[in-house]
């Protein structure tokens, strides 16, 4: 997994869980100043990364998330922590993820706003 | 003069500046109001989700709701459609209130509601079973919490006065338009957003409710199944909804020249003290929640023009209410209807939902029919308006919501005098 890859996956999920455009967020953006995220949004953002690269993030790491950059640098180092480009096993691997990128961002409480009441 | 009617002289009036609607039978009033005087039920299939597993599988539902009209994606996003739906009202009536001009610190928010975000709640219980506990959504609680409308409304129009939500499953529609008035009375707020909200058209909120028996079971012909006081009802339909209206103080309302639909002059409120769900005997409880409305409006039951009943559809509510209608008003009593013939039961929405109708049927004058009722029991003395609009005089309508628990809500709302 290369640092692009996480940063294109970020976009993503930044465009479905914040709404906001893709050609704002880049490394050296802020998730509260600039993309108005707070905490909430972060756990959200970070919880669709986790379905996304099949990784369980601690808690205690998102403390001190302030950049798109701190975020990406934290999946690489937990999804590839010897940058070695397989696939991350053991503790830090989500267990209970199949392998597979997630579509969609499944962790945003209720899917798109627009039907935000429906149910699959 | 006792000093109770000393203050009852004294207090604020409140007046009814702004209406605002999201129900099955239209999502704004002209809609609303031209549903209820065809008396036709909007009960239909359940079409959000599939409802083939359940032993229910009609409701009335709100189809054309679009939220991104009123809140922006990321809003959306982190509301409930009960909160949605809620919003939408609000800001549909703060609209038709026209330019209030009133310090944010002095506006307030009431809004009713049964349950709360339980579509999230639901959605989110599936990813905890099916994904685990790091899967569950950090905006579970903001969403599911049955304060969330009151709080969007707040957050949204940056009004800073007293805020809160009731919770009083079937009449807390009716509470909030009461609890708002209050606060206008006792000089709490210049304007209040009052209503309710409801958005429980779910899998669990259907079979629970079928589990008790309350909802009908009428599959053959679900446009028949919500038939208030009528002979054949077996329960009721589930609906979702809102209904906010803008209660100005009336001596404000006139200075700026607001238009005004009327006032909430009356406001009773009561418990049954009897069973979790079934009315107390013979309708005691409603009938002294009516009175106390009536005594708190200054009026007798002579001087009501017509009642917009609680009319679930159910055997037990409705039978109950024309005996409570019959010791109030006596085997004379004024035209009633029941617009849940044509809504369903929106539940936390009912009560407000039912207010806007009253101030609508005021200004037309006209007593909109109750949806497929054909005729009651020999042994119940009602007078309900069927098949045709019915004139209705100048005066006073009341407006009646029971819920579960034994809360009762009365609500006296008077045409402009």
């Amino acid at each position: 997994m290369d640092r692009a890859t996480v940063l294109e996956q970020l976009k993503e999920v930044a465009v479905d869980v914040l709404g906001v455009d893709p050609g704002i967020v880049s490394e050296t953006s802020s998730f509260k100043d600039d993309l108005d995220a707070d905490s909430l949004d972060l756990v959200e953002v970070v919880m669709a990364l986790e379905e996304r690269f099949s990784i369980s993030v601690p808690e205690d790491k998102l403390d001190g998330i302030t950049t798109v950059g701190e975020a990406v640098d934290l999946v690489l180092g937990i999804a590839d922590p010897a940058a070695d480009g397989a696939p991350a096993a053991g503790g830090s691997a989500d267990p209970a993820a199949d392998g597979a990128p997630a579509s969609d961002g499944e962790t945003a409480a209720a899917g798109e706003p627009a039907e935000s009441a429906d149910r699959a | 003069m006792t000093r109770e009617a000393q203050m009852t002289a004294e207090r604020a009036r409140v007046a009814v500046v702004g209406m605002g609607v999201k129900t099955p039978a239209g999502s704004d009033l002209d809609t609303f109001w031209t549903t209820l005087l065809e008396g036709r039920s909007c009960a239909a299939n359940i079409r959000r989700f599939d409802p083939s597993d359940l032993p229910v599988q009609f409701a009335c539902e709100v189809v054309d709701f679009d939220p991104l009209a009123y809140l922006d994606y990321k809003e959306a996003k982190r509301s409930d459609r009960v909160a949605q739906l809620g919003f939408a009202a609000a800001a549909d009536a703060l609209a038709d209130a026209g330019d209030l001009a009133v310090d944010p610190a002095r506006c307030g928010v009431v809004a009713g509601t049964g349950v709360g975000g339980l579509m999230t709640q639901e959605a989110q219980e599936q990813v905890l079973f099916t994904k685990g506990a790091s899967r569950v959504s950090p905006m579970l609680v903001p969403m599911m919490m049955a304060n969330a409308t009151a709080a969007l409304i707040g957050m949204k129009l940056g009004w800073t006065g007293p805020n809160f939500c009731v919770a009083t499953a079937c009449a807390a529609g009716s509470h909030g338009v009461g609890e708002g008035a209050r606060l206008i009375r006792e000089g709490s707020a210049d304007v209040v957003l009052a209503g309710g909200s409801e958005a429980a058209v779910t899998p669990i909120a259907i079979a629970a409710f079928a589990r008790m028996g309350a909802l009908s079971t009428r599959h053959d012909a679900p446009e028949l199944a919500s038939r208030p006081f009528d002979v054949g009802r077996d329960g009721f339909v589930i609906g979702e909804g809102a209904a906010f209206l803008v209660l100005e103080r009336w001596d404000r309302a006139v200075a700026r020249g607001a238009r005004i639909y009327g006032e909430v002059a009356g406001y009773g409120r009561n418990a049954d003290a009897y069973h979790i769900t079934a009315p107390s005997p013979g309708g005691v409880g409603a009938a002294e929640c009516m009175r106390l409305a009536l005594a708190d409006a200054g009026i007798e039951p002579s001087a009501v023009a017509h009642v917009n009943a609680h009319g679930t559809s159910t055997e037990l509510n409705d039978a109950a209410e024309a005996e409570a209608l019959l010791k109030v008003f006596g085997d004379d009593g004024p035209p009633v209807t029941s617009t849940k013939g044509a809504t369903g039961h929106l539940i936390g929405a009912a009560g407000a939902t039912e207010a806007v109708a009253s101030f609508l049927a005021m200004g037309a004058g006209l007593v909109p029919p109750t949806a497929n009722f054909e005729r009651t029991e020999a042994e119940l003395v009602v007078d309900v308006v069927h098949g045709a609009p019915r004139p209705l005089a100048a005066g006073p309508v009341v407006s009646n919501s029971f819920g579960f628990g034994g809360h009762n809500a009365s609500l006296v709302l008077a045409p402009r005098t």
